[in-house]
């Protein structure tokens, strides 16, 4: 039998393979410990991964500290993800242009999906500055296909 | 510490095609060094390239970068990349991102070699 685990909280180191590793685990143990289908726990990595690897890639290279969290928990009949860090103010979902999806091999610009496709898994995500963390935050049904 | 993730991959030939087998998570840590390895297979080898994701349990928009751009490199030769036995949750990744459109994708490695 499972624990139930409404509520989960990780440290993230500010070095990529480490905060991707430990992140994709989290995300599993809360997933499976809170009967999220395979779907859910892949779209939660997945667009937590981009996010994480945004800020660890750009958002601390001018910043006094680094630090990063995700939260992952469920509030009523939805499951919630939400990833502070310390770096540099920045709105993805504002800040960053929409990619061109139709474009050929030769005219797709290199980049640019990331954000894109956390904002297709996780339509309305949400971004607050909270004295110097950035904080985003996904929601999604518990039984949705999200 | 890790400084960073190395994604294990093999490789076979089939006349001029070239197949690449990975296996485990292409991400912002395993991308950096797949990229090279694939850039530096594009260079030695004369026909197209063929990715067998059989393996490949995950992948974000840092290993579609790769992909893109060894499509882009390819391409510029008159080559060209074709795509293999993707799992559902990752055919989904390249549904989403537009590249299902771009990038041949076909169910078996042998039909991938059958198209390249």
């Amino acid at each position: 039998m499972k624990t139930a685990l409404p509520r989960l909280s990780v440290d993230l180191e500010p070095e990529l393979s480490s905060a991707l590793k430990d992140l994709a685990e989290a995300v599993a143990r809360f997933g499976e410990a809170n009967g999220l289908s395979e779907a859910q726990i892949h779209n939660l990595s997945l667009a937590l991964d981009e996010l994480a690897t945004n800020t660890i890639s750009y958002g601390f290279a001018n910043a006094d500290r680094q630090e990063l969290r995700v939260e992952l928990r469920i509030e009523a009949d939805e499951v919630v993800a939400q990833l502070d860090d310390s770096g540099i103010a920045f709105n993805p979902f504002e800040e960053v242009a929409e990619p061109d999806l139709h474009a050929s091999i030769d005219d797709r610009p290199i980049g640019g999906l990331g954000v894109f496709l956390t904002k297709t898994l996780f339509p309305n995500p949400d971004y607050e500055r909270i004295d110097g963390y950035n904080r985003v935050t996904l929601r999604a049904p518990v039984k949705g296909d999200c | 510490m890790a400084t960073g993730s190395v994604l294990d991959f093999t490789t076979e030939t089939e006349g001029d095609t070239t197949v690449v087998i990975p296996a485990g998570r292409i991400d912002g840590s395993t991308a950096s060094p797949f990229q090279e390895s694939l850039l530096k297979l594009i260079e030695g080898g004369k026909g197209s390239l063929v990715v067998d994701f059989e393996n490949i349990e995950y992948i974000s928009s840092a290993g579609l970068r790769v992909l893109l751009l060894a499509a882009k490199q390819l391409q510029a030769g008159g080559r060209k990349i074709v795509l293999c036995a993707m799992r559902d949750h990752i055919a989904e990744v390249f549904k989403i991102s537009g590249f299902s459109e771009i990038l041949a994708i076909h169910p078996t490695r042998q039909d991938a070699i059958n198209a390249g």
